[in-house]
Parts: C-alpha cells; structure tokens; sequence
C-alpha cells in the first residue's frame, strides 16, 4: 500500500511541478512522446464548436427579435442564452462519448513511473 | 427636420449612461471570461503533458468561461437597441444599471470558473470520477453569470416604457 501512494504521491508532485517549472523539463522526464498527428475528426468537431459558439448565440438572437417574437428583445435574449447552453451540452456529450471510446489507454503509462 | 429639446427628463446626457451600460456589460463580462479562460487554460497545458488523451474534455471550463462573454454580448446588444439621441434619463440608469448588473456578476462567475476549472482539470486526470462533480461546480458557478443575465433582462423591458 505505501508503494502505491509513493506512485501517486511521486505524480502528484511532477504534476504541481508543472504549474511552475517549463515545458522542456516536463517533456524530458514524462518518458512518452506523443506524436504530432492530430486525428483530422478532432480536428473538426474542435473547428466546428468553435465557429458555432462564435456564430449562433448571437445569431439566434437577430434571427428571432424579429420573426419569433415580434420585436421583444428580452425573448431573444433569453433564445440567445439558452442556445448558448445547447452548445456547451453538446460539446460535453461529444468530449464524454469520445472519451468512452478511446478507452484508458495512458494509465499504463503512470504505473511504469 | 425634428428639433431636439432637452427637457428635465430627458437632457441631453442621459444617453451617456446607458452607453456606459452597454460598455460595462461587455468589458466586465469579457474580464470574467479572461480570467476563466487563462486560469483553465493553465490547468489544461498542465495537465494535459501527461494525459493528452483527457485535452477535449478539459476544454469544457474553457467553453463555460466563453459563455459568459457571450452573455455580455447579448445584453450590449439588447441595451444598444434602445439608444436615442433624445431618450429619458430613467431609461438611461435603467441601462447602466442592467449592463453593470451582468457585466460585474459574469466577472464573479468568470473567476469563480476559472479557480474551479483549473483545480478541476487537473484533479479529473488522477481521478476521472471526479470529472461529474467538476462540470456540476462548473455549472453552479456559470448560473451567477445567468443570474446577473436575468435581471440585467428584466431591467431592459422597463428601459422600453421611458417617453420622452
């Protein structure tokens, strides 16, 4: 049992270390690279949540002060709020569900150290 | 060609406050959003050295914190539609006080985000259970930013009944 808490203490301690030290003696004493290859799908769900959380909110409300809800503002306000909270729910479920797919793989990673 | 007079309830300054409404809801709102983003940020690189595969879900405190700017876009923007050279000074505090309301309540949220999120991110890469219970402290501290968009609402309906 104190081996294990040695482990997590051990990561615990480069991990706080992080906040303050730079990036070279991070990379050096992870141990594991990781390649530069970004998959192109997350790529475009992080370029699509982009460009939706820039575009819709706002043009949620001027699509509906008009048509929706005749002029009153405070509706397409609130419209433009609650799509705002759609997108991040939507983002949440997508970085839930791809996280379940890929699995733990990196714990193996941690009990090496 | 209609002249402009101004008149005790409708000076010629009263369209100053509700600019500085609509310039604090958005500049407040954006100090909030910057903080949260920065301080979630932090978190993010850190943690993310070692477990990169965790990077798209410790984005979600950096999207929160997003949020909150946008709820100080909307009510720049819904302030701004009620300008006029000519409007009421009650409608003009009525406007500093909704633009202040959201911009200084999205500042508290953007902070209280920005703490929890970095603390969050990086505790959730030991501990992935503990990624429920951050999103749930996420979104409690994100409500004070809605709060101060409901009320910062609610005063702009009575900014529209002014007459000058």
């Amino acid at each position: 049992m104190s081996s294990v808490e040695k482990r997590t203490t051990r990561t615990t301690s480069e991990q706080t270390s992080f906040g303050s030290s730079s990036s070279s003696s991070a990379s050096s004493s992870s141990g594991s690279r990781s390649s530069v290859n970004i998959s192109s799908s997350t790529l475009a769900k992080l370029a699509f949540f982009t460009v939706a959380m820039i575009v819709f909110p706002i043009a949620t409300y001027f699509l509906t002060v008009d048509q929706y809800f005749g002029g009153n503002a405070t509706y397409a306000g609130i419209s433009a709020a609650v799509m705002a909270n759609v997108i991040l729910i939507a983002y949440v479920a997508v970085a839930v569900m791809e996280d379940s797919q890929a699995g733990p793989a990196p714990v193996s990673i941690k009990k090496q150290q | 060609m209609s002249t402009l007079v101004a008149t005790e309830f409708c000076p010629a300054y009263a369209p100053f406050f509700g600019v500085m409404g609509a310039t604090s809801a958005i500049v407040f709102c954006c100090f909030g959003a910057a903080y949260g983003t920065a301080k979630s940020g932090v978190g993010l690189t850190s943690m993310g050295v070692l477990r990169p595969d965790l990077i798209i879900k410790g984005i979600v405190p950096i999207i929160m914190a997003g949020i909150i700017g946008i709820y100080g876009l909307v009510v720049s923007v819904l302030i701004g539609n009620g300008f006029k050279q000519q409007m009421s000074l009650y409608a003009g505090f009525i406007q500093l006080g909704a633009g202040l309301s959201v911009g200084l309540a999205g500042m508290a949220a953007g902070f209280a985000v920005g703490i929890v999120g970095d603390a969050g991110v990086r505790a959730s890469a030991q501990q992935p259970r503990l990624f429920t219970g951050m999103i749930l402290v996420l979104i409690f501290a994100e409500v004070l930013a809605l709060y101060g968009l409901i009320v910062a609402l609610i005063l702009n309906t009575k900014a529209s009944t002014a007459e000058c």
